[in-house]
């Protein structure tokens, strides 16, 4: 009988247990997958042996962030980890990326996306560490980096060919030579976050519009300096679905007309604080011809010069609007 | 020619014969597979479910197919209802009704019942989850330490930043891990009197929590006073001891 019940523990704890840890795992978050491993060898053995379930690192708002990368970096079963999260971590800077670069190079070869937001340490330097390692990056996000400047994105485009989403929201510090670099680099280029990169001009984004005619999604708030010599060239990106120009105070009419000219828009913010007051009601009209049937977000606070903006009237020019925001 | 009429045969581990509805039988795409590709008078063997877990997943498909065809009147509040209830179960037969649910690639019952098992896990502690789950620790200290040394980057520290949360380790881990904590250590011990050798860096700490660990996983932890001994050369030995309450 004893005999029974122990052989019955031992399937339960060597067999069954693991099993189902392993189908559950999967719809665990970080820290209870890693609990897991602590249980007992049995579930170890089982859960290391499936490389699927060991493809991302979140070490999001988690402080001494870079000893954390580290660690987690040089143990074996994130060889090939595709997903990299540092969003809002603390106390990680270019030495943690030097030692990275020099201890861990092997397990960044299949990363594909890197997120740095809020890590503000790090500078061109350690983005030059770290991109030098991850020459498989689709995704690189740096939000809020006031460091990063044009020699960061050289070393990126150097070495990093297949980018296709960049995020490069509030890196104040980067020009037109950035725009260039991403230009001459990146065709392939689907999304592109410019976000209160206040150096950049219309040639600066303009060569991009020329040269990444496969952007889906292009987002431009708060930078009030370009004119409708670049946004009239937003035209020629056929495939953009969604675009946010709230602050775009240059734009008018001429410029819209030409931007209604992508056919596949979805999403449309021209959302001004100080009013985009070029912006009438005949571009609307325009862009109802075009994009009638994708059209679901358009944002018009602040286009002063809509007068025909109630929710009905934006619904008889766009019937699929789904998301309206109208406030005057 | 009715095809919501035609019934297919099911045998199950235990040589459990059920006769099921096409429309039900085929919620497992296991089942539709082996249907559509074998022969359709045949009876399609599941082995590795046993007829008492055939018959709940039966049940649960039923419920589903009936709902989602309008044959039973039944509100998506209802049906939720139904399904919480379903997975009121003993640990057993829920583990091998996903087990099950895994094999027959019943995706929404998976669903359910693996969520109902990952809410169990969520957010305790490894000494809970096997409480819960009655697993057996069958590591060696010494293994288990490492497992415990090589994913710690992956927890966060206990009561914020430079806090430390040291658990039933040896001496020579303890005094290690206490060198490494920035200014706060707390040390978790069930029951024991924990002796403790240290640098004397262990002076510049501000403060030691010591929190007993209860029998209880769920009973919040208890603080205990620390009664600092010996302050030797380079060494200080502190002493913790619990009175057995829980």
């Amino acid at each position: 009988m004893e005999g029974e019940g122990e052989e019955q523990t031992s399937i339960w704890n060597k067999e069954t247990v693991p099993k189902v840890m392993k189908i559950v795992s999967t719809r665990l978050a970080q820290r209870d997958l890693i609990s897991l491993l602590l249980l007992s060898p049995w579930i170890h053995r089982t859960l290391i042996s499936y490389p699927s379930l060991w493809l991302s690192i979140d070490l999001r708002e988690m402080n001494n962030a870079g000893d954390r990368l580290i660690a987690a970096l040089s143990l074996p079963r994130y060889q090939h980890v595709k997903q990299i999260s540092l969003e809002f971590a603390q106390d990680i800077d270019d030495d943690h990326l030097e030692v990275i670069k020099s201890k861990c190079l092997g397990s960044l070869q299949d990363l594909e996306s890197l997120n740095l937001n809020g890590c503000q340490k790090i500078s061109d330097k350690g983005i030059e560490a770290i991109t030098s390692c991850c020459l498989k990056l689709k995704v690189f996000s740096i939000y809020w980096n006031v460091r990063a400047a044009d020699e960061g994105v050289k070393h990126l485009v150097k070495n990093c060919k297949y980018i296709v989403d960049l995020n490069f929201s509030g890196c104040k510090h980067l020009s037109d030579k950035s725009l260039q670099l991403v230009a001459d680099n990146y065709p392939e280029l689907e999304s592109l976050n410019l976000t209160r990169c206040v150096k950049m001009t219309d040639s600066g984004l303009q060569q991009v519009f020329v040269k990444c005619s496969f952007l889906q999604s292009l987002n431009l708030y708060a930078l009030s300096s370009f004119t409708d010599e670049a946004y009239k060239k937003i035209s020629v990106l056929s495939h953009l679905k969604f675009l946010d120009l709230c602050g775009a105070q240059n734009l008018s009419d001429d410029g819209l007309s030409c931007i209604a000219k992508c056919k596949k828009l979805v999403s449309l913010n021209l959302t001004c604080l100080f009013g985009i007051v070029g912006v009438t009601d005949k571009c609307l009209e325009a862009l109802s011809k075009s994009c009638a049937n994708t059209m679901t977000t358009l944002d018009v606070n602040g286009c002063i010069g809509i007068k025909r903006r109630s929710r009905d009237d934006l619904l008889k020019l766009f019937p699929y609007l789904r998301c309206f925001k109208v406030h005057s | 020619m009715g095809s919501t009429s035609t019934k297919i045969k099911l045998r199950t581990s235990d040589q459990k014969v059920f006769e099921v509805e096409k429309a039900v039988a085929v919620q497992s795409q296991t089942i539709k597979y082996i249907y559509e590709n074998g022969c359709p008078d045949s009876v399609i063997h599941v082995h590795s479910v046993s007829g008492d877990i055939l018959s709940k997943i039966l049940d649960y498909c039923k419920k589903h197919v009936n709902s989602a065809a309008g044959k039973e009147d039944i509100s998506p509040e209802e049906l939720y209802e139904w399904d919480a209830n379903f997975v009121k179960v003993d640990q057993n037969t829920l583990f091998d009704l996903i087990l099950a649910a895994n094999c027959l690639k019943i995706e929404s019952l998976l669903d359910l019942t693996c969520q109902t098992v990952a809410n169990m896990i969520k957010g305790k502690r490894p000494e809970e989850i096997r409480t819960t789950f009655n697993i057996k620790n069958d590591y060696t200290i010494e293994a288990e330490e490492a497992v415990r040394r090589e994913n710690k980057w992956a927890f966060d520290m206990l009561g914020g930043v430079g806090t430390m949360v040291i658990e039933e380790l040896a001496d020579d881990t303890m005094s290690k891990c206490v060198t490494n904590a920035k200014s706060r250590v707390c040390v978790i011990a069930a029951n024991q009197i924990v002796m403790m050798r240290s640098i004397s860096k262990l002076a510049n700490k501000k403060s030691i929590d010591v929190y007993k660990q209860p029998q209880n996983p769920t009973t919040p932890r208890i603080k205990e006073s620390v009664k600092q001994i010996n302050v030797g050369t380079g060494f200080i030995e502190l002493f913790f001891h619990f009175k057995c309450k829980m």
